[in-house]
């Protein structure tokens, strides 16, 4: 029983990690919160729901929304972020700016689904149990699990394997020594938020699927534990969101299996509370908060 | 003869402080030019609105031909206009060779005379410490670095904001040495210096400049007899203060 909720936590935390990694990213890039990411998220449910109900198939879908969701932050950046960043005022004007986007996001997919509770049509996803040394493991899990873990590679191999992930970091570590050696910082962040956006709408399908029930607000709770997952990693840590994402999805299916359940958010906030105390700057935090390193 | 390098008339102000007030300069393909002036004269400025990271609020600025002035600090690089900037600023966090590597992208297509290979016989150090990080490397080795970082880009002409700042003596002599060598195989040079002494030693011309504009050119070996540049800034034959 043990075993098997530690499982199914880890495939939350799983998403929960892809979710956080697009919220560090821009943070550990750029510096800068986007508070607007919840709402991307949610989109990405939605797109995938919308598109397979206009008849698409559901891997179609799911790349709608992950490309979608990609050119969604693209066009926050380019409405939120990139103005104030001329005025130098981005880091405190950034979270209200990133607030109204996630409103205004919001507000648009209230419109849409008329604040109904929408689901996918059943059996969208092939509904698989394998048996599995006494475990029971759907095939939407392995999905979720498959996607997280492959889309996490694929980021770490383009941020440092890559020579485009070489110039995301040399603009974060140094914008101005960047900019010297011939990059432009305006591709860098279209690459940074395209990629923040994309793992926020890939998580948004798979939560969507997990759970099937999509709603406007869905993104606002996901938010916060993202905010949980990147404070208790560290901030702009690339490790420190996957490690955490996995941890909160564990300890979140753990708690609601075995204490009652409003206990959940309790717990969670608590062991933030104590991990502050004791590593004010997370597990994997240094002390230069922000800059994102290029050791793993 | 036509000049590589043109700045007309360049004027600057940082939040109402007139940084430059007017200041022409020329640099010809494969000369050696010094910039030197007390701190503050706005030597920095100029570099940097050669660059194009600071905007000038008049003149002109031409380089082989073409006007620069509005034209962004990343088009500037890869135009071979390469500026190896004050502190170094290498990434710390990266590696040696992804330093390197980053420098590459001031390229975009262009031919470059400067192989990695060039570069490790120039800074046989880098080669050594290629996968270690570069924040490890002393202040000297940074610098090389600093500097081959500019020349995987390909430069055309090489602007350099006070190399010798904050390092031992022995080695700002080895890094104006790799600097004459570059030189003498055919690599423009914009020097900016504080050490004057030393900079008019190594270069061919100088300009003196001065609360933003240039009180004194020349021939930088005529510059280092002349008994004002001497009073002011080379002091009675010792290296000017800091």
């Amino acid at each position: 029983m043990l075993a098997q909720q530690l499982l199914n936590g880890l495939v939350v935390g799983g998403v929960y990690a892809l979710f956080a990694l697009g919220f560090t990213l821009v943070f550990g890039i750029h510096h800068l919160m986007n508070l607007a990411h919840g709402a991307v998220f949610m989109t990405g449910a939605f797109v995938a729901l919308y598109s397979v109900l206009a008849g698409l198939p559901l891997w179609v879908s799911f790349v709608l929304a992950v490309v979608g969701c990609g050119l969604l932050s693209i066009l926050i950046e380019i409405t939120a972020f990139s103005r104030l960043r001329k005025s130098g005022e981005a880091e405190f004007g950034a979270i209200i700016s990133t607030l109204g986007a996630d409103l205004f996001i919001m507000s648009f997919a209230q419109k849409i689904s008329g604040s109904d509770i929408l689901r996918f049509p059943f059996e969208t996803f092939p509904v698989q149990i394998f048996q599995f040394m006494g475990l029971r493991v759907t095939l939407l899990q392995l999905f979720m699990a498959g996607s997280a873990v492959v889309l996490m590679l694929v980021l770490t191999c383009y941020l440092f394997r890559t020579t485009l992930g070489t110039r995301i970091r040399s603009v974060s570590a140094n914008e101005r020594a960047a900019v010297l050696s011939g990059v432009n910082p305006h591709v860098v962040y279209y690459q940074t938020f395209f990629l923040s956006g994309a793992l926020a709408g890939a998580s948004g399908v798979l939560i969507g699927l997990a759970f099937n029930s999509i709603q406007f607000t869905m993104g606002e709770p996901f938010l916060l534990r993202g905010f949980v997952v990147i404070v208790l990693g560290g901030m702009g840590s690339i490790p420190g969101a996957m490690v955490g994402g996995l941890l909160l999805g564990m300890l979140q299916t753990l708690t609601a299996a075995y204490l009652p359940s409003g206990l959940t958010d309790a717990i969670i906030f608590s062991l933030l509370f104590v991990i502050l105390l004791v590593r004010p700057y997370g597990l994997f935090g240094k002390e230069t908060a922000g800059a994102m390193r290029a050791q793993r | 003869m036509t000049h590589m390098l043109t700045a007309t008339d360049l004027s600057a102000a940082y939040s109402g402080i007139h940084a430059l007030r007017g200041v022409s300069l020329a640099v010809s393909e494969g000369e050696f030019v010094a910039l030197i002036g007390p701190n503050g004269a706005g030597k920095s400025t100029l570099l940097n609105c050669l660059s194009g990271v600071v905007r000038p609020t008049g003149g002109s600025i031409r380089f082989n031909g073409e006007e620069l002035v509005g034209t962004a600090p990343w088009h500037v690089s890869r135009k071979g206009l390469l500026q190896v900037p004050e502190g170094r600023q290498i990434l710390a966090n990266l590696t040696v060779r992804e330093n390197l590597e980053l420098g590459a992208t001031a390229l975009s297509g262009r031919h470059s005379a400067y192989t990695l290979e060039r570069i490790n016989n120039l800074f046989p150090i880098l080669a050594e410490r290629r996968e270690q990080r570069a924040g490890s490397l002393s202040g000297g080795q940074q610098q090389m670095l600093a500097i081959g970082r500019a020349l995987m880009g390909g430069p055309r002409l090489l602007l350099l904001d006070e190399p010798s700042l904050g390092l031992a003596p022995v080695i700002v002599v080895q890094v104006l040495a790799a600097l004459r060598s570059l030189n003498a195989e055919g690599l423009t040079i914009l020097l900016v210096e504080q050490n004057a002494r030393q900079a008019l030693d190594s270069t061919d011309r100088a300009y003196v400049i001065e609360q933003g504009r240039v009180v004194h050119e020349g021939v930088s070996s005529e510059l280092a007899k002349d008994p004002a540049v001497i009073a002011h800034y080379l002091g009675q034959g010792k290296t000017a203060k800091h």
